[in-house]
């Protein structure tokens, strides 16, 4: 028998800041200059976990436009006033439209986003998958250094929502344990995310 | 530096303020307590590890000449401890050493000057409150046992305090490990409000529950800021300990205390603590894991060891939900129910792999959560 370890919560507040890197550099450069978008308006999309609404968060709070967060489930209808509203007052629209592609079937609105800015956050480089890791890690209070970011970055997936299951089952592991995140706890959370590394022997 | 004290007095006194000091140092002047006579006939002793320090006053016999000195901790409570009870102390400083006389007995140590000895900065201490001995002491029995030895996660490793408003405003404290959780909840005292969330360490914990068997009914004096904060003792002479803060934030422990467990067992907690214990004599170091079947008003408590063979013991329970079999840390669990004081002890589950609730009842100020084990 092991013992599981509490479901001591993350962090509400969510990260404390965004990391910029190669997966959505060119998107906060674009969201900054918010007063150049066609049409006053953007569409960002991106793979799960990446970051959208995060940006999002950090776009209305620095006053650069309006957001409509989760913009593909909302009615078309209603987003296609919306999009009318913005080109009155001029006010930058930001679109999160979840997992491209975005399909959408009334053709006013398709032809309208269709003319606007398109943004799509990417998969990160090393570099950039190294400090999302660190910041997950810190998010959870769970003390992880750049020995970690050397030895799990090369064996782990590129995709944000596999560095944030990789540091949630690190995070687990040790708490269960009652050990420090270490190589060992590393190498058993590789193991219980990807399965193991190569076929055992016995 | 002349005084002359009572071998009690000096002993009590030393046993207070030696176990802060650590056994390994390796600033030399950390192995030393403070001695500061004035000429009142007032005797300050005085220990530090740089992040806890403890100031303990008592009335000499005499004092001779006023003045201060440090010598080894360790070395001078071991002396004390084996001279003559009902002796006389006296302690004089001269020439770079000390010298203790006690009946017969001379000794002559080494020492350190005063000037050298570290003191903590207080700074200013905002939030002032007062709490009676016996609850502060009883608010850290009921949570310290939680609380986490793992060192890289150091903002477990201590008592959080935060205060809340709920139905009235309330001071509470929680100490977890990652595998239990402990809270105890009382009124907010008068001056608490708008204090900020603190983590006092484990060893500033241990130091002042050890001070507190000597304070009685008497009330305890807490001044805090966000990084230091002052324990203030009655007692004869008077105690005080300032210990740092720890730098860190605590969990949003909150979110693991369940609220819609919907099984409910009631049973003695006495029968069900050695239950527990008898069971588990035969599971092995490690995992210490013990079986909990429930049945309708009724706990069979089993182990199976590959080494060491099966046990089994029922316990009488009042239980009405559906059977369940869950696994718990035995430890784990005694040691929560050697913190239930009554003659019944409640247990919320919900199923055998989420948090169990354990209180004495809906009004008792203690509350714990306990993780189950994989059965």
């Amino acid at each position: 028998m092991s013992q599981f370890a509490l479901p001591l919560a993350v962090r509400a507040s969510g990260p404390s800041r965004v990391i910029v890197g190669s997966a959505n550099a060119h998107v906060v450069e674009a969201l900054s200059a918010s007063e150049h978008w066609p049409f006053h308006t953007a569409v960002l999309t991106g793979p799960p976990r990446s970051g959208k609404s995060l940006l999002a968060r950090w776009f209305t709070g620095r006053g650069l436009g309006d957001v409509v967060d989760d913009a593909f489930s909302m009615d078309e209808t209603a987003l296609f006033h919306h999009w009318n509203r913005t080109q009155e007052t001029g006010v930058p629209l930001l679109l999160i439209g979840g997992v491209p592609p975005w399909r959408i079937s009334l053709p006013d609105l398709q032809s309208r986003l269709g003319a606007a800015l398109q943004l799509e956050i990417g998969l990160p480089d090393d570099a950039m998958a190294g400090d999302l890791l660190l910041s997950l890690a810190e998010e959870r209070g769970l003390p992880l250094g750049e020995d970690a970011v050397g030895y799990l970055i090369p064996r782990t997936g590129r995709s944000q929502a596999d560095l944030e299951r990789l540091v949630a089952m690190i995070d687990r592991l040790s708490l269960e344990r009652k050990q420090p995140a270490t190589q060992s706890i590393w190498r058993a959370a590789l193991e219980a995310v990807h399965g193991p590394q190569e076929p055992r022997l016995l | 530096m002349k005084a002359t004290i009572e071998r009690a007095k000096l002993l009590r006194c030393l046993s207070h303020v030696q176990s802060v000091v650590e056994r390994r140092n390796t600033i030399p002047i950390l192995s030393n307590v403070l001695i500061e006579a004035a000429g009142d006939g007032l005797v300050r002793v005085m220990a530090t590890d740089l992040d806890l320090q403890v100031v303990e006053s008592l009335d000499a016999v005499s004092v001779d000449g006023a003045g201060a000195i440090t010598v080894s901790a360790h070395l001078l409570f071991d002396i004390a401890r084996k001279l003559p009870d009902g002796s006389q102390v006296s302690l004089e400083a001269a020439d770079n050493r000390m010298t203790v006389k006690a009946g017969r007995s001379r000794f002559s140590l080494p020492t350190l000057p005063r000037d050298d000895f570290p003191v903590i900065v207080e700074g200013d201490l905002p939030t002032s409150f007062e709490l009676p001995a016996k609850v502060l002491a009883e608010l850290i029995d009921r949570t310290r046992f939680a609380i986490s030895t793992e060192e890289t996660r150091y903002y477990l490793n201590g008592i959080f305090l935060h205060v809340a408003d709920e139905d009235t405003p309330v001071l509470k404290a929680a100490a977890t490990d990652g595998h239990r959780l402990a809270r105890f909840t009382i009124d907010r005292p008068d001056g608490a409000a708008g204090m900020p969330d603190v983590i006092v360490p484990r060893k500033a914990v241990a130091e002042l529950r050890k001070l507190l068997e000597e304070a009685g009914d008497s009330n305890v004096l807490i001044d805090l800021s966000a990084s230091k904060v002052r324990f203030t003792l009655g007692g004869e002479g008077g105690m005080v300990l300032t210990s740092k803060l720890i730098d860190g934030t605590f969990p949003d422990y909150s979110r693991v205390i369940p609220t819609g467990n919907d099984k409910l067992l009631k049973l003695d907690p006495r029968s069900f603590f050695q239950g527990v214990d008898r069971v588990a004599t035969i599971a092995t170091e490690k995992t210490r894991a013990v079986k909990i079947g429930l049945e309708t008003d009724k706990v069979v408590l089993s182990v199976t060891s590959p080494d060491n063979g099966t046990a089994a013991e029922e316990v009488p329970a009042s239980y009405s939900s559906e059977p369940l079999e869950i696994g718990f840390n035995a430890n784990y669990l005694k040691d929560i129910l050697g913190q239930i004081d009554g003659d019944t002890v409640e247990l919320h589950l919900a199923d055998a792999g989420a948090p169990t609730l354990i209180r004495q009842d809906d009004s008792s100020p203690a509350l714990y959560v306990l993780m189950p084990m994989r059965v």
